[in-house]
């Protein structure tokens, strides 16, 4: 007998564990009400660490070069320290490298008069309008438009709080705003002559793109120090072997990175390392517990209140592991089947959150196959640990 | 044939904590392919402990038992749950899965063998529900079904593979007596027809006349021995009726020296002597008492005051050098069984009489000198002599010792016609009828051996009788 035959005579046996399930209707109803919170559950979480995460990375995930060079002073990439532009030139000397571009970012905060906000942190790019340098939408169709003194560019996705610059620009197209920054006592003035889309992270709300000319006046910095240089490599030339190069070539003040491995990196970082990344993965492991116990609930009254039925099956000649083969398939029935409307009830939560938190929920497959693999894997360890309970079931007990 | 079921010297031992309590003492038993044997006893008897060990429900571990050729001591649990699966049971719960309809309920069982297809599995599934008569009922719920047919299902649930054993534990035990009777031949019916042997738990002593033997469960021991001896002891009884009197006996055991039935007491019980020996003592006085007799085993004692209803005419007690085991039957089985069987009563009588006639028995009286105010006279007649004679007035009830008498009835011709022969432990004679009516037969010795005959005064007889309320049981030849 072959295993196709195998499975067809066991997918033509009676569907023991459909059965049960569909005659204690309010019980698996139950269940799967459990599984659909717990599917909703997971979603959050794992949306929300992932935004954090995402949102946490999206400056170096957004530049548009291969390698990065940064202060090795900076205690992360995030909040880079400045360092000699020389350096950047310096690295222009290497095999391979085929640009080496300066890129400027601060975080300050923002008032504006005419709608006396609370103040809230925006972040501040200056780029070359020559060299690509952030590689989101909005830049490069810009670009001339920058060239003008104190010109700047607004992220459309900006909380809230700053909507009022989207609707102002779209009802009258660039204006003057007076604005003061947390460098100067003095007001500035800064005029709005475009949109891009970057998006918002737990350590601003928006965001500006200006010229490397009104960074620096802006901010009152010192151009011949960089924030970060961004590297380009030439075609078909190996990443890793420039970046040993440059290391060999560069001082030990300057830390040289792969921007890929960067992000990786820094993304790990921030989830077992900052603050919030703990608490988003410890809430996170107490939901899967939290899960996994209410699951064991039920399933346990389940078994509970079928332990004649197993003793029976047993006495008549089914194994042990038949019988948690037939809890787990109620686990798992249920399981997906919660998972469904979980899900569902998910997306609908995740564009809620997006729209006002404007922190961005994406579902997208690789979050629904991991939801689904951790939804079984939850139904798979409690009906691991009510087949405890099963074991009660004893057909000695039942010649009476 | 090899035995579906064979038991060798098995023990079993209850344990919880330090606690150890032997269940099962040295168990024998074999049954046979396609027997039907019924196993009772007493709850807490042991017998659940025997069947569930023998369904491979529990682990053996002293003695052996094989189940269809397999042993089981030693056996995995793996070993023990394919074994399960050649078996067939039906509970005293029905055990129905409660979430399958009627069909899946019976087809699971064919779900498990190694030869499953789904196509047959369907089809015979189908026919054994039709089979029980519950065609109807294919696709309903057990919630939707009455006890009986609940345990119709479970019948044909464990009957589908046809297993060469079934294991039914009180299968009428939850239910009416009607509908239990009928799912007992459908057991019956249905192990025939499946060819499986049938190892079937019950109290209900109604089905016992069904059962190709009957084995008893006593304090953890097998009693196989009781069938034997009492059709030793008690002849006459048929097969039937000795099957529906074995859950009804119950055994004790005395001490040497120790007092079985005290003279004076009243009779409650029939016993069997089956080990040991017993004396038989007739008590004079207080001090003075004379040892009538020692029984041995298969003999029997108890019944003359039962008979009569009255007190016990004699003390028994074990005699002084050993134990003795005797079968007690109590007085309202006794009574049920001497009213079904006239024979046994008609032996236990005369052998009564023959006691009295013992105990009464006076040297001084000459035989075949008939004293009409003796209770009871012995004579003896020569092969061929006339006992009674048509048209004699006859007055006295006679009961046959030794030997045999013909009785005759002369035709309208004067002609003898021999109407029948009666042996040893038979009667005849007029007690019922008005006295003084005469005979209407002759009574000759017969065959070629003197015959001895009692003859007990009519008055005695009948007040006898009457006293223990069993004159309309004997119909008087």
């Amino acid at each position: 007998m072959n295993v196709i035959q195998k499975v067809t005579i066991a997918l033509r046996k009676i569907p023991i564990a459909w059965l049960q399930l569909k005659y204690q209707r309010n019980n698996t109803f139950a269940g799967i009400v459990g599984i659909l919170c717990i599917t909703v559950l997971l979603f959050i979480q794992i949306g929300v660490k992932d935004a954090f995460l995402d949102s946490s990375v999206q400056i170096p995930a957004s530049l548009d070069a291969d390698i990065l060079l940064s202060s090795n002073l900076s205690p992360s990439i995030l909040r880079p320290i400045a360092f000699s532009s020389r350096y950047l030139y310096q690295a222009l000397a290497i095999k391979n490298v085929a640009s080496a571009t300066p890129f400027y970012i601060t975080s300050t905060l923002w008032h504006d008069q005419e709608n006396a906000r609370d103040r809230n942190r925006v972040n501040v790019f200056g780029i070359s309008l020559t060299k690509p340098t952030l590689n989101v939408p909005g830049i490069a169709e810009n670009l001339e438009k920058l060239k003008a003194e104190n010109s700047a560019l607004f992220d459309i996705t900006s909380r809230d709080e700053f909507t009022w610059i989207l609707a102002k620009f779209k009802d009258r197209g660039e204006f003057t705003q007076e604005i003061q920054t947390g460098e100067t006592e003095d007001k500035q003035r800064i005029k709005i002559v475009g949109l891009f889309k970057f998006g918002v992270s737990i350590a601003y709300d928006a965001s500006f793109v200006t010229s490397e000319a009104t960074f620096f006046k802006l901010f009152r910095r010192n151009p011949l120090k960089v924030d970060m240089g961004l590297i380009k490599v030439k075609p078909g030339s190996d990443i890793d072997r420039v970046v040993a190069d440059l290391r060999k070539f560069l001082p030990k003040v300057i830390s040289v990175n792969p921007r890929i491995k960067l992000v990786q990196s820094e993304r790990r970082l921030q989830e077992t390392n900052s603050s919030i990344g703990i608490l988003l993965q410890f809430s996170l492991t107490t939901g899967v517990l939290v899960a996994i116990y209410i699951l064991y609930q039920i399933l346990y009254s389940k078994i509970s209140s079928n332990l004649g039925n197993y003793a029976t099956l047993k006495a008549i000649g089914f194994s042990q592991s038949a019988l948690n083969m037939i809890v787990l398939q109620q686990a798992l029935i249920m399981g997906v089947t919660g998972y469904i409307p979980g899900t569902l009830i998910s997306a609908i939560g995740y564009k809620y959150l997006s729209e006002t938190t404007k922190i961005v929920l994406d579902m997208n497959l690789v979050l629904l196959l991991n939801v689904l693999i951790l939804v079984c894997l939850i139904c798979t360890v409690s009906a691991g640990i009510s087949i405890f309970k099963l074991r009660e079931a004893d057909p000695s007990d039942i010649f009476s | 044939m090899n035995p579906v079921v064979q038991i060798e010297n098995l023990n079993q031992y209850y344990q919880e904590g330090n606690y150890i309590k032997q269940t099962l003492f040295d168990i024998n038993l074999k049954i046979y392919p396609q027997e039907f044997v019924i196993l009772t006893g007493e709850s807490g008897s042991g017998k659940t402990t025997l069947l569930s060990l023998i369904g491979c429900l529990r682990s053996v571990r002293e003695g052996s038992l094989k189940v269809l050729g397999y042993e089981l001591n030693g056996a995995s649990e793996i070993e023990r749950m394919k074994l399960r699966r050649r078996v067939g049971y039906v509970f005293q719960h029905f055990n129905l899965l409660d979430f399958m309809t009627v069909q899946q309920n019976v087809m699971i069982s064919l779900e498990m063998q190694d030869d499953f297809v789904p196509k047959e599995a369907l089809l015979r599934s189908q026919e054994m529900v039709a089979a029980v008569g519950l065609s109807k009922y294919m696709n309903a719920y057990p919630r939707e079904l009455s006890g009986g047919q609940k345990q119709r299902v479970a019948i044909a649930r464990a009957l589908v593979h046809r297993p060469p054993l079934l294991l039914a534990d009180e299968p009428t035990a939850s239910l009416d007596r009607r509908t239990g009777q009928e799912v007992i031949e459908l057991i019956i019916d249905l192990a025939k027809q499946e060819g499986s042997a049938v190892l079937l738990v019950t109290h209900n002593s109604r089905i016992f006349g069904t059962a190709d033997r009957i084995i008893r469960m006593e304090d953890g021991k097998l009693e196989v021995g009781y069938q034997d001896q009492l059709s030793i002891v008690l002849p006459a009884l048929t097969d039937k009726q000795l099957l529906d009197l074995i859950p009804h006996l119950r055994t004790a055991n005395y001490q040497p020296g120790e007092t079985i039935i005290r003279q004076g007491d009243m009779a409650r019980n029939f016993y069997i002597l089956v080990e040991g020996e017993v004396e038989v003592i007739k008590e004079n006085t207080e001090t003075d008492f004379t040892l009538l007799k020692k029984l041995n085993p298969n003999t029997y004692f108890g019944e003359i005051g039962l008979m009569h209803g009255s007190k016990h005419t004699a003390t028994v007690r074990s005699s002084s050098h050993t134990n003795s085991k005797v079968i007690t039957i109590d007085q309202e089985i006794f009574r049920q069984m001497t009213e079904s069987s006239q024979m046994t009563y008609a032996m236990l009588n005369h052998k009564a009489l023959e006691i009295l006639a013992e105990n009464t028995y006076n040297p001084n009286l000459l035989e075949n000198q008939f004293n009409p105010d003796a209770p009871l006279n012995i004579l003896s007649f020569k092969p061929g002599d006339a006992i009674i004679r048509q048209g004699e007035i006859v007055n006295g009830f006679y009961g046959i010792m030794e030997g045999m008498v013909e009785v005759l009835q002369e035709d309208l011709d004067g002609k003898p016609v021999h109407l029948k022969t009666l042996g040893r432990a038979n009667y005849f004679g007029k007690v019922s009828l008005p006295e003084g009516k005469p005979s209407q037969e002759t009574v000759r010795a017969a065959g070629d051996s003197e015959v001895k005959l009692m003859v007990i005064n009519p008055m005695i007889f009948k007040l006898m009788m009457l006293e223990a309320g069993l004159l309309e049981s004997l119909r008087l030849k």
